[in-house]
């Protein structure tokens, strides 16, 4: 009988061969089930965000944006406004006026103001002045309210045209060449109007929108505080009307508040633009604008705004340095260069630093504004010049107005009349200790008082 | 036969052979650039696009030629036959090569016409440097691939094996550089002229192996005879390990199915695992690096072995007519499908997801886990499942094994031209995409039992195209969808329109543009700025008599002036200095009544855009008229003039329709003679809106939106109510894509839409987007009660 061979079992590697493709594949599942549950909890994390920001009443799309802008504006005085703007532009589009006018043309600014000295381009300045009167008197009528005023936005995310807030330079710079030739005459009464304009226009344009808005408002704000400066340089103020330029300088909105609310308004428009992929995302990214419908995308641009938001909330005296961090360590474009959610980062961050230094700039300039007015102030009342910055203390200033932000205290010398610097443009960093020399394009901060 | 016959007839044969991938290569590369043009028209003659393709078309060619040539003759054991006939081996050898450096040259000639052709309408290309060694190297690796044709025996492993050779003389470039160069040049690449020299050099020493291995493939076969003790030695142990002649334990076909492919494709499977893992690693350590790499070698290798992958599905089992075997038992079509499969998707599987993990939660080369990577590495094993999809489609579909394994990487980037293409112009949902990107699994799924049948009929085809045709066209669906049943014009407005505009009376006739200050060359000495200003005037008006044209946007900045000019004046008036007052009396009285002959001019324009202007116009006059002074400022009989022109309703209602009809006439016949539609409407730009119009739509469906657009504005310009209904309203706000709050809609809508002169941002704008946003709101009653005082 033959013996019966035992059944020959192939090796279990033969028989379970499937595992070798089952194993690996349930791990990739499991991976592939792990990052989609990443993406559903970074989902859920977006969501809850913009219910914050909501609720919040902040802007998170065009919509919102809209509604802000209109609750923290005001709609008094707006067509007003809106016909000061249009006529603002259309009569500082004349050949004579560019030929003639300083400011609005490209007529020289001479550095200081010299009644004494002939201004070949006085008479048409008078004229044009004289002709624009009724538009200048409705400036003055409408300003004194100093709210921002609301104008007619239509906001579609990057491509929100800001036209009324561009055109409002122009009407600063009217009222330059308003000041500047009330000044030459020597019509104080008048130059104080003018002056006061302009910081009803630096509050009705001080729409604390978007980067671009601040900046515009930074700007107009930059030429009162020249202009006021300017006015120095004559002995025609009185201690009432000092009174009320010093008031003009103030500090306004606490810059914790405005940082925030400018990240908050430029936050909304991004989400604005990717939420519905419009055009302005297509020029920043090309066709890659998809990726933003990722919901880790989505979480990492606004863990990059949370981060961005919160620079200032230690005092502009911080703001330098969190800025200048941010821009050196960017949020997901440290480590991985490749990261989409950099592309985010990308779009945002360069421009951080940059808005810091602006409003750093500006609170210096407001603190070197108030030192100059102050000088004034003291030898009104006591007759002469300070000898030095810190007898300021005898007419009510803190140590903290005449010194910058970064801690330089201004420069100052005083004898028939007094100089006081800050820092060139060229060299933010340094308060030289002689009084530098003028030049003609302005980069050095020098205030002459008579 | 004569030898001058048979060796014409050779090569015949050799061309004809290569004949398959000289047609399909180009095809591909036509398709997928004309794909590319039709993608991106902004930047049609992107050079990144002729490389990928217009290089890659000989790069791929001198990879499988080799393995076509000579390969194939192996499989199908016809090698045998061809050293049987009365011709030289080494003959045989050479017109091989010779055939195969023919089919090359074809390939070059034709890159170079799409070069030449490029550089007529572009820059012509001065970086060229670093691609002026691929011709060479196109030739190094078609030498070297056919030697290693002659020396492998499976045609799908000399396949493989050409990868890493190409980069042979690169190499050896490269340590020649570092030898020879000077300490400033060590870490810079070597010079094209130095990796060219060792491309030659390494073509001369391939076709000497070529010559070689040939003659000796074709030769007779050598049997190499053990030494006695050695094989008995080897017949004892082999004895020893007799296997019963039993099958064992029944086991389940799934698993043995699986085992059996594995086993069948291990060469390829092992070969292309390495490319993966080398590209993994490269991969890693370019991020860590930091390097920049102008051609990411890693991402062209995991691209090529996924394709590679994806080819061997189906062709490991064509190869030596394997599939018969498994057809002829009855195997389920679904199980050969299924473990086929699997086995590949398995290991891009599991090296991509071990590289993820790697990076993530190792960190090697100071790699940090982050959010991203995971989102990029998902979306990467995405793209790789893509090309994946399509080369196991390519390579069930054609039938050569080395045809299919060098065309299947060219398929695998049709897809990501095509549905770019659709996302980006035809806005298809990426769901669509998602489905029809993985629809080739399906194909193949359902062509299986054909395939292992080998019924390759022209049912098989048609099918096959069927398949072809969803895929590609799967994502265009909503657009057609759209086409087909998007409401256009109705056929009452359609005649409607058409009785306006053959009228007479109505005549398409474009505005003329004014301008200010036109006679700058009489330039006139400067006396002051109110004489500047009538100047002005009368530069406008002289202009404005001496045309009967209409007049419309493009005149706004003097129109805008001139309004400016009598704001200005009206307010002056209100000073109390008289000595001024008669100048300005006298501005604000002509400049009046320029302005409303101008507006009424403007209403003769055939544009929309020009109606809305004047809209805005006579929404500032409006307000002018309605201060107290202005009537005794303009006279009784000026007052009324203005003031018969401004409440004339019906007027500014007949040169809306009017704009309408003629707006839509004039967009209607553009679009006839025009391959792109036109890009406005009466002015207005077309782009955006709810209804999704965009210019790339395609002809069809966009002339069919504007339609419906067209007939929404012709609705509400025919208007002749007290109120236009909200709904209208809210209809042209979302057809043009304009927040419904210009329409005088939600909040702050009262100030966009002037119901009140007295409430509203009332002042002319420069071009604003809301169309027709004015018509028939409340400043038009306003407008009448100048004339029509209510009580």
């Amino acid at each position: 009988m033959t013996k019966s061979q035992p059944p020959i079992r192939k090796s279990f590697w033969k028989r379970k061969s499937f595992l070798f493709v089952a194993i690996p594949l349930s791990i990739a599942m499991v991976v592939v089930l792990y990052y989609a549950g990443m993406q559903y909890q970074a989902s859920r994390r977006v969501a809850a965000e913009v219910q914050r920001i909501r609720l919040s009443n902040l802007p998170i799309d065009s919509e919102t944006q809209s509604q802000w802008f209109l609750a923290n504006s005001s709609k008094e005085h707006s067509d007003a406004w809106a016909e000061i703007l249009m006529l603002g532009a259309a009569v500082a589009n004349e050949r004579e006026v560019l030929d003639n006018l300083p400011y609005i043309g490209n007529a020289n600014i001479p550095p200081v103001i010299d009644p004494g000295k002939p201004w070949s381009n006085e008479p048409v300045v008078a004229q044009w002045l004289e002709v624009t009167k009724p538009l200048i008197d409705k400036i003055h009528s409408v300003s004194r309210l100093k709210k921002p005023t609301w104008q007619p936005l239509d906001f579609q995310g990057f491509m929100t045209l800001l036209e009324p807030i561009q055109n409002s330079r122009n009407l600063a710079r009217i009222l330059q060449v308003e000041v500047e030739h009330a000044l030459y005459v020597g019509d104080a009464e008048r130059a104080m109007r003018g002056l006061q304009s302009l910081d009803g226009i630096a509050h009705a344009f001080d729409w604390n929108i978007c980067l671009v808005t601040d900046l515009v408002g930074i700007a107009l704000r930059g030429v009162h505080f020249s202009m006021i400066q300017r006015s120095l340089s004559l002995d025609i103020w009185t201690d009432e009307q000092l009174a009320e330029l010093s008031s003009q300088v103030v500090q306004g909105q606490d810059v914790t508040e405005r940082w925030r609310a400018t990240i908050a308004g430029e936050r909304g428009l991004l989400l604005d633009e990717v939420t519905n992929q419009g055009p302005g995302l297509g020029e920043s990214v090309g066709g890659m604008g998809f990726l933003f419908s990722i919901p880790s995308v989505q979480e990492s641009l606004l863990s990059v705004y949370s981060r961005i938001e919160s620079a200032a909330d230690q005092g502009i005296d911080e703001l330098a340095k969190n800025a200048k961090e941010i821009e050196k360590h960017p949020p997901f474009t440290d480590d991985d260069r490749f990261s989409i959610e950099g592309l985010g980062a990308g779009m945002i961050v360069p421009a951080v630093q940059a808005f810091a230094e602006a409003v750093i700039r500006n609170e210096d300039m407001r603190r070197f504004t108030s030192t100059a007015i102050g000088i004034k102030r003291f030898q009104l009342a006591n007759g002469q010049f300070p000898e030095s910055l810190d007898q300021l203390k005898a007419i009510g200033m803190n140590p903290s107005d005449w010194t910058t932000v970064g801690g330089k205290v201004f420069g100052y010398t005083a004898g028939d009349a007094a100089y006081v610097w800050s820092y060139s443009f060229r060299d933010p960093q340094t308060i030289a200790q002689e009084k530098p020399e003028e030049d003609e394009n302005g980069t050095e901060q020098i205030v002459t008082i008579f | 036969m004569n030898n001058r016959l048979m060796i014409q007839r050779l090569w015949w044969k050799e061309l004809r052979q290569l004949l398959p991938m000289l047609i399909l290569l180009p095809t591909i590369a036509f398709l997928l650039t004309a794909l590319y043009l039709l993608n991106d028209n902004s930047n049609q003659f992107n050079w990144s696009a002729g490389v990928a393709v217009f290089l890659g078309m000989p790069g791929l060619f001198a990879v499988g030629a080799g393995a076509l040539l000579v390969g194939q003759e192996k499989e199908m054991r016809t090698i045998q036959w061809l050293a049987s006939l009365p011709i030289r081996p080494q003959t045989i050898v050479r017109i091989k090569t010779a055939a195969a450096v023919v089919g090359l040259a074809i390939l070059w000639v034709i890159s170079g016409l799409y070069f030449l052709w490029r550089d007529r309408y572009d820059t012509p290309m001065t970086d060229i440097g670093q691609f002026s060694v691929w011709p060479t190297n196109s030739f190094f690796v078609l030498f070297a691939g056919i030697a290693i044709a002659w020396r492998i025996k499976s045609a799908l492993v000399a396949l493989l094996l050409v990868v890493p050779i190409a980069m042979v003389p690169y190499v050896l470039a490269l340590v020649l550089h570092a030898m020879m160069a000077a300490d400033e040049y060590y870490y810079t690449d070597p010079s094209p002229g130095t990796v060219i020299a060792m491309q030659v050099i390494g073509c001369l020493v391939a076709l000497f192996l070529v010559d070689r291995f040939g003659r000796a493939a074709l030769s007779p076969e050598r049997v190499r005879l053990g030494l006695p003790f050695l094989a008995n030695a080897t017949n004892r142990e082999r004895n020893g390990r007799a296997a019963p002649a039993s099958y064992g334990v029944i086991q389940s076909p799934l698993p043995a199915l699986i085992w059996q492919f594995a086993m069948q494709s291990r060469a390829l499977l092992i070969g292309t695992s390495i490319m993966l893992l080398v590209a993994a690693a490269m991969l890693l350590m370019r991020y860590a690096s930091r390097a920049n790499s102008v051609i990411p070698f890693d991402i062209f290798l995991c691209y090529l072995a996924t394709s590679w992958l994806g080819a061997s599905v189906f062709q490991s089992d064509s190869a030596h007519q394997r599939i018969r075997f498994l057809a002829d038992r009855g195997l389920s079509p679904r199980l050969i499908w299924l473990t086929r499969q699997i086995v590949p998707i398995t290991v891009i599987a599991a090296i991509a997801i071990a590289t993820l993990l790697l990076a993530s939660l190792v960190g090697p080369a100071g790699l940090k886990a982050s959010p991203g990577l995971g989102t990029m590495g998902m979306l990467a094993i995405a793209s790789l499942f893509v090309v994946f999809s399509f080369s196991q489609w390519a390579g069930q579909v054609i039938t050569s094994p080395i045809v299919s394994m060098v065309v299947a990487p060219l398929v695998s980037i049709i897809p990501f031209t095509a549905y770019s293409f659709s996302v980006v112009t035809l806005g298809s949902p990426l769901g669509l995409i998602s489905i029809a990107a993985f629809l080739p699994f399906l194909a193949t799924f359902l062509s299986t039992r054909r395939w292992m049948d080998r019924r390759f009929g022209k049912r098989y085809w048609f099918t096959q195209g069927g398949y072809a045709a969803i895929v590609i066209l799967m994502p265009t669906f909503p657009h057609f969808m759209a086409l087909a049943f998007e409401p256009g014009m109705s056929r009452q407005v359609r005649k409607q329109i058409e009785t306006v505009v053959a009228n007479p009376n109505n005549v398409l006739r474009m505005p003329v543009e004014l301008v200010l200050d036109k006679d700058v060359e009489n330039e006139r000495p400067f006396v002051s700025f109110v004489r500047t200003w009538n100047n002005q005037i009368d530069s406008v008006r002289s202009q404005f008599r001496a045309t009967s044209a209409p007049i419309g946007i493009s005149s706004q900045g003097p129109i805008l002036k001139i309004l400016a000019i009598n704001l200005m004046a009206g307010m002056s008036l209100q000073q109390s200095d008289s000595a001024v007052s008669d100048e300005h009396l006298d501005l604000f009285r002509r400049s009046m009544e320029l302005l409303s002959d101008m507006v009424v001019r403007m209403r003769t324009s055939p544009q929309v855009v020009d109606q809305d202007f004047a809209d805005s116009i006579e929404i500032a006059m409006v307000r002018q008229m309605r201060r107290t002074e202005t009537r005794a400022a303009l006279g009784e009989e000026r007052y009324k003039l203005v003031a018969a022109r401004l409440a004339d309703t019906q007027a500014r209602r007949d040169a809306r329709v009017r704009s309408v009809a003629l707006s839509w006439y004039n967009y209607d016949s553009q679009s006839k003679f025009s391959r792109v539609p036109p890009s406005q409407f009466g002015g207005y730009d077309l782009q955006g809106g709810g209804d999704g119009l965009s210019w790339k739509n395609g002809k069809g469906l966009a002339h069919r939106r504007v339609a419906r657009r067209a007939e929404n504005l012709w609705r509400m310009a025919d208007f002749s109510g007290d109120e236009v209904p909200k709904e209208w309203l809210l209809e042209v706000a979302s057809d043009w894509g304009i927040v419904s709050t210009y329409y005088g809609l939600g909040s702050g809508g009262i100030y966009y839409r002037v119901d009140s002169v007295d409430d509203s941002i009332a002042v002319a704008k420069k071009g604003s987007n809301a169309i027709a946003n004015q018509w028939y709101a409340g400043w038009e009653k306003q407008a009448r009660e100048l004339l029509y005082p209510s009580n």
